[in-house]
């Protein structure tokens, strides 16, 4: 998945990039077959129900879409890769738990934003536990998905119910990992 | 109707934010913005009719019977099993949930589901996580996350029994 967000050189629209990427393609074809299945299948009033609904949901979303990419944008400009890195620091035990959750929920950006972080953190000592937290929080609990996916496209609801949920899971995933036999020699971490 | 106003707060105050430390910040953030908005909009646009046509496809008793609301724990270790195995980024991952839901899924099913979709995403662990952070650390994350999916769907038959009683 291309993340443009994180590469401010790249700003002109390359359109065949847009429409030839691979995924699109594959995409557009599986969305083909699908409608062909559909009105065979199920009928014509299948396929026209399922195609009008869908075109309403869509419209429905893209101005959500839209002030959730703005929100995010902005959020991978104020939130400094670096100030992140220093807050954690070389923190282990539960506190370190406590602050790579807090830390993992505000990381913005995909993974090419909080990959960097984690190996970073690594190099700063931080222990298996906390970078564990951290990447399972970003995962399951980091806000920018948050807003930019399930708050349009899921409900505000949905997404509250789904973010208390999952609150415990770092600290989970954390003892879960300090079960596991220690690295030989910690913090292991591949090199380039 | 909630989710405009909270996206459209957020965006207009951090924009202020954006705005007092240099308008130049502001504008560069609009423009990646309106980038990926232009990049994002006509694959989800792809991926909602195609998730919506194997939702036809897809007889409504099955997705009901399996993950529907009443399948239960059993419901919630299938979902955290289906889910794990979506190799799509979200543009796909979402508009199929969407689909589950509207197909008679459960809540805590589909909790179950996002939450081991979103730990174990193979594409992302083979495209950044074991290149950066090596094998072994992406093995034992992923370990020590088995447990999870299934324990975010039960909290959520907890949260729901205590919300909506």
């Amino acid at each position: 998945m291309v993340e443009p967000g994180n590469d401010p050189g790249r700003y002109s629209i390359d359109w065949r990039a847009l429409f030839l990427d691979r995924s699109m393609l594959v995409m557009t074809a599986l969305m083909f077959a699908g409608g062909v299945a559909c009105w065979m299948l199920r009928g014509r009033d299948a396929f026209f129900d399922s195609f009008v609904s869908d075109l309403q949901t869509f419209l429905d979303v893209l101005p959500k879409m839209a002030l959730a990419f703005v929100t995010a944008a902005l959020a991978q400009r104020l939130v400094k890769r670096e100030f992140i890195v220093r807050w954690l620091g070389d923190r282990s035990g539960f506190k370190g738990v406590a602050i790579a959750t807090g830390v993992g929920i505000i990381t913005p950006g995909g993974p090419m934003m909080s990959f960097p972080i984690v190996s970073a953190m690594a190099n700063a000592g931080t222990g298996r536990a906390a970078l564990i937290a951290y990447l399972t929080s970003w995962e399951t609990l980091g806000f920018q998905r948050i807003l930019a996916w399930e708050f349009p496209l899921m409900g505000v609801e949905y997404s509250m119910i789904r973010a208390i949920a999952s609150i415990p899971l770092p600290f989970i995933a954390a003892w879960c990992s300090m079960q596991l036999p220690a690295d030989p020699s910690p913090p292991e971490k591949a090199d380039g | 109707m909630a989710a405009l106003v909270i996206l459209g707060g957020l965006a207009f105050i951090l924009s202020i934010v954006a705005l007092r430390r240099s308008p130049l910040l502001l504008a560069d953030a609009l423009r990646s913005a309106l980038h990926r908005f232009i990049e994002l909009a006509p694959r989800m646009a792809v991926a909602m009719l195609l998730a919506g046509f194997v939702g036809k496809l897809i007889p409504g008793e099955l997705v009901g019977r399996f993950i529907g609301e009443k399948s239960g724990l059993w419901g919630i270790m299938i979902a955290s099993i289906v889910g794990g195995f979506v190799p799509s980024g979200p543009i796909l991952a979402f508009p199929v949930v969407v689909v589950l839901l509207a197909s008679g899924a459960g809540l805590p099913q589909v909790v179950a589901f996002i939450t081991a979709w979103s730990l174990l995403a193979f594409h992302r662990l083979i495209m950044y996580e074991a290149p950066i952070m090596g094998w072994r650390f992406a093995w034992q994350r992923i370990v020590s996350s088995l447990v999870l999916p299934p324990i975010a769907g039960v909290l959520t038959v907890v949260l729901m029994k205590a919300y909506y009683g």
